[in-house]
């Protein structure tokens, strides 16, 4: 980072949180403070919908996925545009018409106040151990990259987040997330142009595919069925299509974003913009990853993405000798590389390829030689090693500017939704129910402040215990069958009532928790079983729950 | 803390009605689908 890249850096964040916060003046009432007074236009709420979804990592960890694995990992989103669409048809009107400010009051005014109450718990559970993690992630990666310690770089991140936050509300997040989302679209373009660019003269664009397709990067389908494969058609189409149902209409952080729309056309044309614009993003993104590999296929990458750890293991008594293996088995890889690209006959090319190939698998040994040494996984650092190494002087600070600000997008979004069900969930409906909106205003800063402090807290804690993430990741990806399975029953089923959801909820963990703990079924369908086991249990339970149900609705 | 403004279901922009709009965005996944089926095919190795 040159004195340039901190001065674009410090602009961009100044410039954009001025910018929400300017849009957001005048949010004086709750209704404007949590849902923007439902004033919304479609493309504000889309553009933040899908900054939101995006975040830091989409940046950090798609990219490194797509240089290390090529494209597949496409298909865990083909199940975003069937989930958007029933979203459309179902859960937006719904919750507009209900005119609720969360997706957890629209369950007591279905069922009952008990299963508004355990969905309510599921989700601050959740979605708070998840936003520290969010906030962890990036703040570990920008460390690094930008040579800070780790707890200042958390806590200047968790600061700007909870002033931003706290006092712009849900119209400031959208509004900022705007001209992000654009500078992310710009920033993306830009990397892969330069990634084109430096390529040897003689490479062509049409080269680098040929290249990238020989190493089995270009694979953005898979149709081998395989339960414990997370990234195939199938798994991405249902598997895809439960979790996107879930996240989009079950989770307050989405839904209090499409609420926010001026009409229930605009939610729903946010909605599907998203449906149409996702699929393509992540391609060209995993893309860039891909044409990264190529890229490194002629200029020699360092041994080890991750400095810290490169660091580290510099004094190993073994590195001298994984080093030179490494230098060697990059000549050879470059070497079969233009055998490959120049081979025009096809009896030439088949040789040329299995050259490559073993190439290829000789200098992937090498290299996990060297991660044998380290101990942690170097894919994350993989894009922010190009970007700060071979973009041009300003270009990185905006880079690196936008990820720090993607990450601000997707925690405060998380925060003002923690916030929402806080206030109104918890505090208005089981502690004081008879407040001003004035009081109910200065709850929801209160919360907000407290979930950013929370988040930053546990995210500076969560360095230490590395484990833990990974298993409140999958944590989360326990919770969400049971939650789309309750929504599910209360949008289709309108015979069954408050207990019997309540029972189906409970037996669909347990079931869940059960196949996570005894099998190993990829998380993906964990959202089908939930769901699905919340229903069967549901319309199994005595008929008269389900008709005392029926007169309440 | 009451919303009394009133709910507006609009029709779409195009294609007149929703559920059309709907038929048109899974027309597109499914063409998107497509042509990454094609592009993997495409560029698939062959030893």
């Amino acid at each position: 980072m040159r004195p340039l890249d901190w001065v674009v850096l410090a602009s961009w964040l100044v410039l954009l949180i001025g910018f929400g916060l300017w849009r957001a003046r005048g949010s004086s009432t709750v209704n404007q403070y949590l849902l923007a007074g439902k004033t919304m236009p479609w493309y504000a709420m889309g553009l933040s919908i899908m900054a939101t979804q995006a975040g830091a990592l989409t940046f950090i960890s798609t990219t490194g996925q797509g240089y290390a694995d090529g494209m597949r990992f496409v298909q865990f989103y083909f199940g975003l545009p069937i989930a958007m669409v029933i979203i459309c048809a179902t859960a937006a009107p719904i919750f507009h018409r209900a005119k609720v400010y969360t997706a957890y009051e629209y369950l007591e005014k279905r069922f009952d106040a008990k299963t508004r109450a355990l969905v309510t718990a599921v989700f601050l559970i959740e979605r708070g151990l998840s936003a520290g993690i969010a906030l962890a992630a990036p703040a570990i990666v920008l460390s690094v990259i930008l040579k800070m310690p780790f707890t200042l770089t958390t806590v200047i991140m968790g600061a700007i987040i909870v002033i931003f936050t706290t006092f712009g509300g849900i119209k400031a997040i959208t509004w900022a997330d705007v001209p992000q989302m654009i500078v992310i679209m710009c920033a993306l373009i830009l990397a892969l142009t330069v990634a084109i660019n430096l390529l040897p003269p003689d490479v062509s664009f049409g080269d680098a595919l040929r290249l990238a397709g020989a190493a089995g990067k270009l694979n953005p389908i898979t149709t081998t069925f395989d339960w414990k494969d997370r990234f195939n058609i199938w798994s991405g189409i249902i598997g895809g299509a439960f979790l996107m149902l879930a996240y989009f209409g079950t989770d307050q952080s989405q839904v209090q974003r499409y609420l926010t729309g001026k009409s229930i056309g605009q939610s729903r044309l946010s909605l599907l913009f998203n449906a149409m614009a996702k699929v393509p993003m992540q391609f060209l993104i995993l893309f860039i990853g891909a044409m990264v590999f190529v890229f490194y296929l002629y200029e020699r990458p360092p041994l080890m993405f991750h400095p810290v750890e490169a660091e580290r293991i510099s004094t190993a008594a073994a590195l001298p000798g994984i080093e030179s293996r490494y230098n060697s088995a990059f000549e050879q890889r470059r070497n079969a590389a233009n055998r490959l690209k120049d081979a025009r006959e096809e009896s030439a090319r088949g040789a040329a390829l299995a050259d490559f190939r073993s190439a290829q698998k000789g200098f992937d040994a090498a290299r996990a030689e060297a991660r044998k040494l380290a101990k942690e996984d170097d894919r994350d650092y993989v894009f922010l090693t190009f970007v700060t190494t071979h973009l041009p002087m300003g270009i990185v600070g905006l880079v690196l500017a936008v990820i720090f600000t993607a990450a601000m997008s997707s925690i405060s979004g998380e925060i003002n939704s923690l916030a929402t069900v806080s206030v109104i969930d918890v505090y208005r409906r089981h502690i004081n129910r008879d407040g001003t909106d004035r009081h109910y205003l200065m709850a929801s800063r209160i919360a907000t402040a407290f979930w950013g402090v929370f988040a930053t807290a546990f995210a500076s804690y969560a360095q230490n215990i590395g484990s833990l993430i990974v298993a409140v990741n999958q944590v989360g990806s326990l919770f969400y069958g049971g939650m789309l399975g309750v929504f599910v029953l209360a949008f289709g089923f309108k015979r069954v009532g408050g207990d019997a959801a309540f029972t189906g909820v409970i037996a669909g963990e347990l079931v869940i928790f059960a196949v996570a703990r005894y099998t190993s079924v990829t998380f993906l369908w964990f959202n089908v079983i939930g769901c699905l086991v919340v229903i069967g249990v549901a319309l199994l339970f005595p008929r008269r729950n389900h008709l005392a149900a029926n007169e309440r609705v | 803390m009451s919303d009394e403004r009133q709910v507006i279901d609009e029709p779409p922009p195009f294609l007149k009605t929703w559920p059309r709009v709907y038929v048109f965005v899974l027309c597109e996944l499914a063409v998107v689908i497509g042509l990454f089926a094609i592009f993997t095919a495409y560029y698939k190795p062959h030893a």
